[in-house]
């Protein structure tokens, strides 16, 4: 029952906004979808970066706790049946981020028929940056997967929440400096980001990295 | 068969394992007794691959744990708690682990689920069971793959004396299969109905051995 009512307030947490969003935000550019596509052009409001970063907090929660539930919890006689850690690994990560990639997808869609039901004209993302704006969503559960391997997930959740935000509230990023990297949550809003092709690199260099650094720690991990 | 040598584990400074040396030959029944902390649900888990020792190895029928292999290649576990899907029935609980293997048919878990004095066709979902069915469908889990190696931890609690001989028939049929099963309870008496030889630990340690039919 608790699952249930806390699956329903995540549900309104996410896509209130997100409908809210669809309803008020008229667009700067000709055929740009923004929102979790686009992202927000630089001149946008202010709060209209705010109510932007709700759904992401919603989507973060997602499965929140996963990993401790899974591997001391009702995992714990799955876990035995595959022949190595790795494959553990290989399952729990990817059984994650579908769900959470799943749900960003379905937030997408629900802005979308949002605007059409607004009587928006609905053009179609542009898919270089739909895609920088999915690796970068990539990247940052995958940070919230492997560092739950280390601390505590709230600690990590609240963590994280903190980083994009702040990141995401500082715009002028030079994809070609190390702070540019370092406040790669911006790549959030795809239009901020001026050289893609790098960016993409980086980003999924990153996650190659992130997932070795979590790969190795499960393998030391004692499954209390 | 399976073969620790000088075992230790330690957590937050203290041993959990402290030099276990051992051998469970094949197709034996061992009980693992002793208080609270002495070790042995943490031996079972070592056996199982779940944590890593400090020092000292276990092989499992030749080949070495953690080295190439991270858990016992034929494994059925039961350990602590009813490790089970609350939301589904006996039967999908067990569907869905045998997708993991794909070594075990419907018709084996149906069958599975019938031994352990379940029903197969019953609709609850597992939250609406007693703890004494939780129990049994627990060690359905463990057994329903035929594994060559048993780990049960406390496998008869909230189970009434009927159930406590059902499950020995149960164990007394998987050794005649050739199963190694190795038990840890704190309860001398359900040890002594189930094993053939009973190792009692303290302190990470096993320190004797008894003869469970005398």
């Amino acid at each position: 029952m608790m699952r249930r009512i806390r699956q329903v307030a995540l549900l309104l947490i996410g896509l209130t906004p997100v409908i809210f969003y669809a309803q008020i935000f008229e667009g700067l550019n000709h055929q740009t979808v923004y929102f979790y596509t686009d992202g927000l052009p630089i001149a946008a409001n202010p709060y209209l970066v705010r109510l932007w970063f709700y759904p992401i907090i919603a989507l973060m929660a997602v499965e929140f706790n996963f990993v401790h539930r899974r591997l001391h919890g009702s995992f714990l006689q799955n876990v035995v049946r595959y022949q190595t850690r790795e494959q553990v690994f290989g399952y729990l990560y990817a059984t994650k981020m579908m769900r959470q990639m799943g749900a960003l997808m379905g937030g997408l869609i629900v802005y979308l028929l949002a605007r059409v039901t607004f009587g928006y004209a609905v053009w179609l993302p542009n898919l270089a940056r739909l895609t920088l704006s999915l690796v970068t969503f990539l990247l940052l559960f995958s940070l919230q997967f492997v560092g739950e391997l280390f601390f505590e997930p709230l600690m990590v959740y609240i963590g994280l929440n903190v980083y994009v935000f702040v990141s995401i509230s500082l715009p002028g990023v030079n994809a070609q400096s190390i702070a540019g990297f370092a406040r790669f949550p911006n790549a959030l809003m795809a239009i901020r980001i001026q050289n893609l092709g790098l960016y993409y690199i980086i980003l999924l260099s990153l996650c190659a990295l992130i997932i070795l650094i979590g790969r190795r720690r499960f393998s030391k991990m004692d499954l209390l | 068969m399976i073969e620790l040598t000088d075992v230790t584990k330690s957590l937050n400074g203290h041993y959990v394992l402290d030099h276990i040396s051992q051998s469970f030959m094949d197709g034996q029944v061992y009980g693992l007794r002793g208080k609270n902390g002495a070790g042995k649900t943490m031996l079972l888990r070592a056996i199982a691959g779940l944590i890593n020792i400090d020092s000292g190895q276990i092989v499992i029928d030749g080949r070495k744990l953690h080295d190439g292999m991270d858990f016992p290649p034929s494994l059925g576990i039961l350990i602590e708690n009813n490790n089970l899907m609350p939301e589904y029935t006996a039967r999908k609980n067990l569907q869905l682990l045998a997708k993991i293997k794909k070594v075990a048919s419907d018709a084996d878990i149906d069958a599975t689920i019938t031994r352990v004095g379940l029903d197969p066709n019953d609709k609850r979902t597992v939250k609406q069971f007693s703890l004494g069915m939780r129990q049994r469908l627990a060690i359905a889990q463990a057994i329903f793959e035929r594994p060559e190696l048993i780990l049960l931890d406390e496998p008869t609690n909230a189970i009434d004396s009927d159930g406590v001989q059902q499950v020995r028939t149960i164990l007394l049929e998987e050794k005649k299969r050739g199963a190694t099963i190795i038990i840890a309870s704190h309860t001398a008496e359900d040890l002594v109905v189930l094993t053939d030889e009973i190792y009692n630990m303290a302190e990470g340690r096993i320190y004797e051995q008894t003869d469970a039919a005398k």
